[in-house]
């Protein structure tokens, strides 16, 4: 059983690692939280499921084509709702987030309608025996692929256009006065935040998750739950908590039943923040 | 925070009451009357909002407040046989007394941080109606709330739209006042810079603990009043549509005043219907998606900063500017 709860919360934590790296990457450059990133999210899962559908491709062949286009969705929401107001204060950010989770989620609902959808995978019947444990071939593919996408991004952060990534994080302004084209780097991370967003969405459904309109806010919830709990910004901090998450929900779902399992997520966070008001991994106490 | 809103509120507020009071019972059908009780309700639950964001703090689950107020009244009318009359304000004060704990646990948090804990609450507390009190509340079944008359009486819905409406009225003119004594000059002073304004004096734990107090005191009884008028309450009171509709009527209606609250609730809520009798369905929740963030970006005192002007007599009796919140 123990072995079981371990595998659901790693494969668990690593949708929302994907999330929330994004999530973070864009508050790193530009100071705002995005809450419709979950809506990113599920729109992906729904392209890669008319893809899938409608071309009788593999799954997991689609999963690029939509990440291009949610890529590209994210680069726009960036441009025309983030973009003019930014710098006109924390609430109205939060607001247009709000906003667009309602735009993104409705028009999912008209696009696909508001039931439950499943993307069933090829790999469905496959599982491979590790030790005393037998994963999912899906789960393994998911938390693999989660890997490999880490690892580019990394990788992307150690290139020249990473660095001008790292500066903007840390000083915007002094990044800007070294010429790098801040906003260029605010549409970027957008684009990378979003496309990694619809892997996190297109996994979720490939490993045979029911999904519809709605998934998205309750993951995206959690993908905030993780960025807020790890302390803004801090990519280690995300990770670190998409594990301690994962892992207190399927533990207090398994003890207490699974109505629990939300709840227990904003009982952590609550927890958490009485302590340590930034994150575990945030700064002091600001008034900005 | 805008300056000439709160005036603006005072001009309008008064208006709107006796416009909604004295021709509906009368010339209207007992639909119609429901539709106007209901949305009373609505506009006192979105001035509570609106007073808690006038300092700043956000709240993200002010369905927690709704709900546990109608909760409370219900089983206070039920088990210890109150009058609803005597049991909404008992419930509003035990409202406030948990609005004043979470209070306390947001007094730190901003921004984000508070927006995720306070959206957290009505989770919580849903599953806690429905699950581990469903002895005493009925679980998703739900309970019966008893109404504020007796249907048998002649007349109750007429009886029950004025006591809403009188209730409400009251309501709205404390929150009003309030927001034009020094609490509300405080509170707005702590959500424009909150280090500028310790530095001045104003403890702002403090106040901001009373805006807690006060908002979520206004947000359980509005929640009392609708659980007493639908007959009925169920776990789905706690749903994120219900934290989230006062956004939308405060932000499109302007923050931070009683008069925006009521403006925003009363547009919203006949545009919505509108849209619905049209036959538009979720395309409704796309448009006011676009329409929020519209008012964000090219209005952001909403349409109480439109207004104002208009008309000509009530609005300008005193200008002010229009100004962003956050």
């Amino acid at each position: 059983m123990i072995h079981e709860v371990l595998l659901w919360g790693l494969y668990a934590a690593s949708v929302y690692m994907l999330l929330s790296v994004g999530l973070n990457m864009i508050f790193g450059v530009m100071k705002i939280v995005n809450f419709a990133h979950g809506e990113l999210m599920i729109l992906g899962a729904y392209i890669t499921f008319s893809i899938a559908t409608s071309l009788s491709l593999n799954p997991y062949l689609a999963i690029p084509i939509s990440a291009l286009f949610t890529a590209i969705l994210g680069v726009a929401v960036e441009r025309l709702c983030f973009r003019p107001i930014l710098g006109t204060g924390k609430l109205n950010e939060i607001l247009v987030g709000l906003a667009l989770t309602y735009v993104f989620q409705n028009f999912a609902i008209t696009a696909w309608g508001p039931n439950l959808r499943s993307l069933g995978s090829p790999y469905a019947a496959l599982s491979i025996l590790i030790g005393p444990v037998s994963l999912p071939f899906d789960y393994l593919m998911g938390i693999g692929i989660t890997a490999a996408a880490l690892l580019a991004l990394f990788a992307f952060l150690r290139t020249e256009s990473g660095l001008s990534f790292r500066g903007t994080s840390q000083d915007s302004e002094a990044a800007m006065l070294m010429g790098v084209r801040i906003g260029r780097v605010f549409a970027l991370s957008f684009l990378i935040g979003s496309a990694l967003a619809a892997v996190a969405g297109s996994l979720w459904a490939i490993s045979g998750q029911m999904f519809n309109p709605f998934t998205g806010a309750h993951l995206g919830v959690r993908a905030f739950v993780v960025v807020i709990l790890g302390g803004l910004g801090s990519i280690p901090g995300a990770m670190i908590a998409s594990l301690i998450l994962g892992l207190v929900e399927t533990s207090v779902a398994f003890a207490f039943g699974g109505v629990w399992r939300e709840a227990a997520a904003f009982l952590a966070l609550t927890a958490v923040l009485i302590l340590r008001p930034m994150g575990v991994f945030g700064g002091g106490p600001r008034y900005a | 925070m805008p300056d000439g809103i709160p005036r603006v509120a005072a001009s309008i507020a008064p208006l709107l009451l006796a416009a909604a009071i004295l021709p509906l019972p009368f010339g209207g059908s007992a639909h119609l009357i429901r539709y106007a009780t209901l949305l009373w309700i609505s506009v006192l639950y979105a001035a509570s909002w609106n007073f808690l964001a006038q300092s700043g703090q956000v709240s993200f689950g002010h369905a927690a407040f709704f709900g546990t107020g109608a909760y409370i009244s219900a089983l206070l009318v039920r088990d210890a046989a109150l009058s609803p009359f005597v049991s909404m304000p008992l419930a509003s004060s035990a409202t406030a007394l948990i609005g004043l704990g979470i209070g306390l646990i947001c007094l730190r948090l901003t921004a984000w941080f508070l927006a995720m804990v306070t959206f957290g609450f009505p989770i919580i507390i849903q599953t806690l109606m429905a699950y581990q009190l469903s002895w005493l509340t009925g679980g998703w079944d739900g309970m019966p709330s008893f109404r504020l008359f007796s249907p048998a009486m002649p007349l109750y819905h007429i009886w029950e739209y004025y006591s809403v409406c009188a209730i409400v009225g009251l309501a709205l003119l404390t929150l009003h006042l309030l927001s034009r004594s020094r609490l509300g000059l405080a509170l707005r002073g702590i959500a424009q810079n909150e280090l500028a304004s310790r530095v001045s004096g104003i403890g702002s734990y403090r106040y901001k603990l009373l805006a807690f107090a006060v908002s979520t005191f206004f947000g359980g009884l509005a929640g009392s009043l609708h659980g007493h008028y639908m007959g009925y309450i169920s776990p789905e009171i706690y749903e994120v549509g219900t934290s989230l509709n006062p956004i939308i009527f405060c932000v499109i209606g302007g923050l931070g005043s009683v008069g925006g609250a009521a403006l925003g609730a009363i547009a919203v809520t006949l545009a919505w219907d509108l849209l619905r009798s049209l036959g538009l369905m979720w395309e409704r929740f796309i448009l006011f998606g676009i329409l929020l963030i519209l008012t964000i970006r090219f209005a952001p005192g909403g349409l109480a900063s439109l207004l104002r002007g208009w008309p000509p007599l009530l609005g300008s009796i005193r200008g002010g500017r229009g100004e962003r919140m956050g």
